[in-house]
């Protein structure tokens, strides 16, 4: 179960660097 | 969460599913200083806050490099299914921005449209958008024209870049959430070449 948890919180950490860099780079609705 | 992001994100993710990828296969990718980003938009948030109406002349010179720290991040990251296309979009917007002085621009028709009473010549409150009309833009086709409809009051708008940054976003958590393998070809080594024929 902590295992399962890990893996979600990595995956969650990685979508939100993505996010972090495509909101940096433009994503104007972010922004406006 | 931007509806740019919010797409890109649910898209890649419904076609790794589909194509029987593991939602916590992407927890297993290792992006190489992925905090550059975090630096890259805090210092955005930061400079825009700092702005304020005044918009001081080293602001948006400072906002042009924040984008080097996100380039820097992209090359780290090349060989990152999806990540290239990732890096498009953003050197599609830092090309616009770049070229009319440090801010994206923005025709006040559009601008109109989410902000009622936008001026030409100003800068919209808290963004890193600036008020042109398209005659006087650089790049204009760059730049946020695209209105898109949001399910929402106000429309969306977006740049060529956000777009192709959505994309690029779609293709890296599609590929992410494939076996290891798939991800990328490994580099042969010098000796695996040996015996093919030159």
């Amino acid at each position: 179960m902590i295992h399962l948890k890990s893996a979600y919180i990595r995956t969650l950490l990685v979508l939100g660097s993505l996010a972090t860099l495509v909101v940096a780079s433009g994503a104007s609705d972010f922004w406006n | 969460m931007p509806q740019i992001v919010a797409v890109g994100v649910l898209a890649g993710l419904i076609a790794g599913l589909l194509m029987r990828g593991r939602f916590t296969a992407i927890g297993e990718a290792h992006l190489r200083l992925w905090w550059l980003g975090v630096i890259a938009l805090t210092v955005q948030v930061l400079l825009i806050r700092v702005a304020g109406e005044g918009m001081p002349s080293w602001v948006p010179a400072a906002h042009v490099a924040s984008y080097l720290l996100l380039l820097v991040v992209v090359l780290a990251n090349r060989r990152t299914f999806g990540l290239l296309l990732v890096g498009l979009g953003l050197l599609l917007n830092v090309a616009v921005i770049a070229a009319n002085g440090g801010l994206m621009p923005q025709a006040p028709e559009t601008a109109r449209l989410r902000h009622p009473d936008a001026v030409t010549g100003d800068y919209l409150l808290n963004s890193k958008t600036v008020l042109l009309p398209r005659q006087s833009t650089r790049l204009w086709w760059l730049s946020d024209f695209i209105v898109l409809p949001s399910g929402r009051t106000l429309p969306l708008i977006a740049s060529p870049g956000d777009l192709v940054l959505a994309a690029g976003l779609a293709a890296t958590v599609y590929g992410l959430t494939r076996p290891a393998g798939w991800r990328s070809a490994p580099i042969p080594n010098r000796g695996d070449l040996k015996g093919l024929p030159s």
